[in-house]
């Protein structure tokens, strides 16, 4: 330490800090008091400090939430949605409905069936509300998913779309070896029009440790208009961008 | 942080609340979660002093702030304000209700006493978040110091450092946790 009287030049004494937190050991003390009487520096800055060490007497626990409550917020939210879907999309833009990214909520493998049902209350809203009528082909469609060109990697998938009775269609989505990112990144299921022009989400998943693993999703999207499905890695703050890197991809057939 | 990316960060926030408004119960959420969870959470635990109520706050604050993002205008505060506000009233809420699962006590709950108002509650939270911005050596100084009262030679004696490390550590921590807390506004302090 500088002794205390020949600190000037290098800034406030280190001793200040102590002195504020009445941490400075008996003689520290008696020495710093002494210095602090004729250092305008020194008062300068334990005027400063002052406030902070009372602000610290303040401070939160410092608790850490469970880790899957952010799931499980996500959850309630869609959950809620499902129950009152119409209050949240009648702000949405009736007529350009299609381009948004209607992202379902982040679903693990064990939730996903639990945040399908929420999905397609959300998404039947919006169909009601942009006026599309459905006329839905009863035939299932298979969609063999695999990397783009050139990506080199091993992940593959399979999508099977079956109609339901309510119009909607249950996507049976499996994948096998993509990498886990826990919740750092999510993967997200979108349909693509035939010209690619549109876009619509169909769920967004997470994979276990291995890397494999089947989500069930249910979608108001006609999957003969939109041929194509694409699986994307989406980052944590994409705010609404269109897509994140494609992983997979693949085009609708008969099943 | 400039008052540009202050003012970025509020209009990226307030993008976020339209995108829910307009439907999106995914990425918007999971994000301004990412950001406010942990805060709304050690809220909660403040002001209801049990984890499963304060887990049950933090869920009901993001369903209302669903509920009620098309009334949100971004010309009367921040995301963040609005989210506290609606914390505050789901907390409230939640103290009032007739449950089968009784509120702990404070010792229980392992909690310190409630501050004397929210306000105090949320000065807290930003200066746990400022420690929380602390170097390890650093915040571990500091914590001796004011949790624990020890002298700095004997915060030396039980890290097993020399004292003018000591000294050193406390003073530069010092000097973060006043930076930190300018970060974040807390000019009442500073």
């Amino acid at each position: 330490m500088p002794p205390y009287d020949a600190h000037d030049s290098a800034g406030p004494h280190p001793d200040v800090a102590g002195w504020v937190l009445q941490a400075l050991d008996h003689d520290d003390a008696m020495s710093f008091a002494a210095h602090l009487r004729q250092c305008e520096q020194c008062r300068a800055v334990v005027a400063e400090f002052r406030p902070i060490a009372q602000a610290m007497t303040h401070a939160a626990p410092a608790l850490e939430p469970p880790a899957d409550l952010g799931t499980r917020t996500l959850l309630a939210v869609q959950q809620a949605a499902a129950v009152q879907p119409r209050q949240a999309a009648t702000a949405a833009n009736r007529t350009t409905w299609w381009r948004w990214p209607w992202s379902t909520p982040l679903l693990s493998a064990a939730s996903a069936l639990a945040g399908a049902a929420a999905a397609a209350a959300i998404i039947a809203a919006a169909v009601l509300l942009s006026g599309h009528s459905g006329g839905l082909p009863a035939q299932a469609l298979t969609f063999h998913l695999a990397p783009p060109p050139g990506a080199g990697q091993a992940a593959s998938g399979t999508a099977v779309a079956r109609p339901d009775a309510s119009g909607s269609w249950d996507i049976t989505l499996t994948v096998h070896h993509l990498k886990n990112f826990n919740d750092a990144k999510w993967y997200q299921c979108w349909y693509l029009s035939k010209d690619h022009s549109k876009v619509a989400s169909a769920g967004t998943f997470l994979v276990p440790d291995s890397g494999s693993g089947t989500f069930s999703m249910t979608s108001a999207v006609d999957p003969h208009t939109f041929t194509t499905m694409e699986i994307t890695l989406q980052p944590p703050s994409h705010n609404g961008a269109l897509h994140g890197r494609v992983v997979l991809s693949g085009q609708g057939q008969n099943a | 942080m400039s008052l540009t990316d202050a003012e970025a960060l509020a209009a990226q926030e307030a993008e976020l609340v339209t995108q829910m408004a307009a439907g999106d119960t995914g990425a918007p959420v999971a994000e301004l979660y990412r950001r406010y969870g942990r805060r709304l959470y050690r809220f909660g635990m403040q002001v209801l002093g049990n984890q499963g109520l304060a887990e049950e706050m933090v869920q009901e604050s993001f369903v209302r702030l669903w509920r009620t993002a098309g009334r949100f205008d971004a010309a009367r505060g921040s995301v963040g304000a609005y989210l506290f506000v609606i914390a505050r009233s789901a907390a409230a809420d939640i103290r009032k209700r007739p449950s089968s699962r009784p509120l702990l006590s404070v010792e229980e709950a392992h909690v310190p006493p409630l501050p004397d108002n929210v306000d105090q509650i949320l000065d807290g939270l930003i200066v746990r978040e400022a420690l929380d911005t602390l170097s390890p050596p650093q915040a571990e100084v500091l914590a001796l110091a004011q949790e624990e009262g020890l002298t700095q030679s004997q915060i030396a004696e039980r890290l097993g450092v020399p004292l003018g490390t000591v000294k050193t550590r406390m003073f530069h921590g010092m000097k973060a946790l006043r930076a930190a807390l300018a970060q974040r506004g807390f000019h009442a302090a500073v």
